[in-house]
């Protein structure tokens, strides 16, 4: 994803030669690519428990947080998903009190698995095969200037929706009582649509009038492998690791530019392919399992300069722009889910970090999230989760140097699993 | 290049353990004394009941090998039910009441539907008031000795209350209109 490096780029020449008086000193340097840090957590129970599951996953999700939990399945089960995001984005000047914003609601499927578990004499040997959206892209952001500052009226609105899934094809096997293992293979794919609008009307007959109509589209196409491992050393300690391997994506490319400067209309349009690969991330996950109660907390660290386009015209530009752009990042969960086996429901807690991968320079306020969650056995067959989550996060610009962008968003996830 | 060498040398070394065997096992080893004989698998077990010579599987409703679970499990069996019964122990997919047969082939009654089990009630476990089967191998080494103590053994069908109840009721004859006297 390049879009914010055109954008960066358009905005920097007309800067340059239509309105001198702002000014963009960073704006050239950065890339911004949406693969990266943006990890939606999967399933109901999951967010429920602030996305803590490397430890504690044991349906059908464990594809996505640990395939070894697979392990402890022992019935044929069947899930689902849906989840529900609203959006809210606020942006504020630097110098004065002027303020915008919008809002963005997004009802996507979420998921679908199925689980075999083979029969055994000792042991177990699970297989499991899904898709799950395991990234969303959706996002909208909204500016407005009144043009008291240096004389020209802006407004820009920039939306993004779309996201990855990821069809696994896991297995996990015990190869101890207390110690089990798995591994999936993973195809990722999805798209991302983003749509930029800006216009800015000169109110100085010096100036020019501008606006832009911009739609890029892309399309995903990856494979990874994931490796887990899951050990409970006695009844109340579990411990989970995970290792993702590097996924090189496939990234299909159309793109239509609409330009308007003073009456004078342009079109471009274009289609490209390029690459980008991201590194390795690692997780590790303890649970404390104290009969009806348990607690749980996750890590993922994931280094994000190492992230590499190939492929690309003005590649090594490119990857220098990531590792000024990028920072390593350690996301980090935290869950509690209490059980009331009288009337077969759970109830969880959780908190998440989910840190933006950028450099401290642009961040305001780190992502997070609170989260809550309740979780229904029905007849013994059957799961109903639903799950909560309020999360916020400040931004500088990127290339708006005395623009902030707030977000903040509240998720709602309902999943269903049944067990024959 | 590399990375896919490393990719592929992971699969590889999984794929080895669970070619090679570990501590997971599908099917129920071979008894001592028994490695020559050809044994056939007339329902889901090696042996006719589990209990022949397991004799505590009665304390492990899930089964000896699957971990430790919450104590609420055997207050409210719907929660173990739900996430350790194993699916295969399920009479909904091997109905027991066959099995005792020793009519040699299996005949599907259409009348007949597999009862759920609601609570914890493994397989093996006999419903009450019904013997066990009593299985003693004098002499495992000598595989034909206790061939044939299995051969005396025959198994028996086992009366379900429902069965029972079915003798008791009165047949639903239809009565025949008399035209003469």
């Amino acid at each position: 994803m390049r879009r914010r490096f055109i954008f960066a780029s358009l905005l920097v020449l007309s800067s340059v030669f239509l309105f001198p008086l702002r000014v963009f000193p960073q704006g050239y340097d950065v890339v911004d690519e949406a693969t990266a840090g943006n990890f939606f957590v999967v399933g109901a129970r999951a967010l429920g428990m602030g996305g803590a599951c490397i430890a504690v996953a044991t349906d059908a999700t464990a594809l996505v947080y640990n395939p070894a939990g697979l392990a402890r399945v022992t019935r044929i089960e069947f899930s689902g998903g849906l989840t529900h995001q609203r959006m809210d984005n606020e942006t504020r000047w630097v110098f004065s009190s002027q303020h915008d914003g919008t809002f963005q609601n997004n009802t996507r499927f979420s998921s679908a698995n199925v689980v075999l578990p083979v029969p055994t004499y000792r042991g177990s040997l699970v297989l499991a095969l899904g898709v799950n959206r395991v990234q969303s892209f959706d996002k909208i952001m909204e500016f407005g200037d009144n043009g008291l500052y240096d004389g020209t009226e802006e407004t820009g609105i920039e939306s993004q929706s779309g996201g990855l899934y990821l069809w696994s094809l896991g297995a996990a096997i015990d190869v101890s009582p207390n110690v089990s293992i798995g591994g999936a293979l993973n195809l990722w794919s999805g798209k991302n649509n983003y749509t930029w609008l800006y216009e800015r009307i000169a109110m100085n007959p010096q100036q020019r009038s501008v606006k832009y109509d911009d739609a890029i589209k892309d399309r995903y196409s990856g494979f990874n492998a994931k490796f887990g491992v899951r050990i409970q050393p006695n009844k109340y300690v579990i411990i989970g690791g995970t290792i993702d391997s590097p996924v090189t994506y496939t990234i299909k490319e159309d793109w239509d530019f609409f330009t308007d400067e003073d009456g004078e209309s342009y079109y471009d349009y274009g289609s490209s392919e390029y690459k980008v690969s991201l590194p390795f991330s690692l997780g590790t996950g303890v649970a404390l399992n104290l009969n009806n109660l348990i607690l749980a907390g996750d890590i993922n660290y994931t280094d994000w300069t190492q992230m590499e386009y190939k492929r690309l015209e003005n590649l090594a530009e490119a990857n220098r722009q990531i590792k000024d752009t990028y920072s390593d990042a350690l996301r980090f969960h935290l869950g509690a889910e209490f059980l009331i086996p009288q009337i077969g429901t759970s109830l969880r807690a959780g908190f998440y970090q989910n840190p933006l991968p950028y450099k401290s320079r642009w961040i305001k306020k780190d992502r997070s999230f609170f989260t809550a969650g309740i979780g229904f056995l029905i007849d013994q067959v059957m799961t109903l989760d639903i799950a909560w989550a309020y999360g916020s996060w400040e931004l500088q610009d990127f290339i708006i140097e005395d623009l902030t962008e707030k977000y903040s968003t509240d998720r709602i996830f309902v999943s269903v699993a049944y067990r024959l | 290049m590399k990375k896919k060498i490393v990719l592929l040398g992971i699969l590889l070394v999984i794929l080895g353990i669970m070619g090679i065997g570990c501590y997971t096992v599908l099917t129920h080893p071979r008894v001592e004394g028994e490695e020559g004989q050809v044994v056939e698998h007339t329902g889901r077990y090696y042996r006719e009941h589990c209990t022949d010579c397991h004799g505590d599987y009665h304390n492990y409703p899930y089964g000896f090998y699957y971990g430790y679970y919450p104590d609420y499990y055997w207050s409210y069996p719907r929660w173990g039910r739900y996430y350790a019964y194993p699916w295969w122990w399920d009479r909904y997919w091997w109905d027991d009441d066959y099995y005792y047969y020793d009519d040699g082939e299996y005949e599907p009654v259409s009348a007949e539907k597999a009862e759920r089990r609601r609570g914890l009630a493994p397989p093996y476990v006999r419903p009450e008031g019904t013997p066990a089967v009593p299985f003693v191998n004098p002499n495992p080494t000598k595989g034909k000795e206790s061939q044939e103590i299995k051969d005396k053994l025959k198994p028996i069908k086992i009366e379900t209350k429902q069965e029972q109840k079915k003798e008791e009721k009165p047949k639903e004859k239809k009565a025949e209109r008399r035209r003469t006297e």
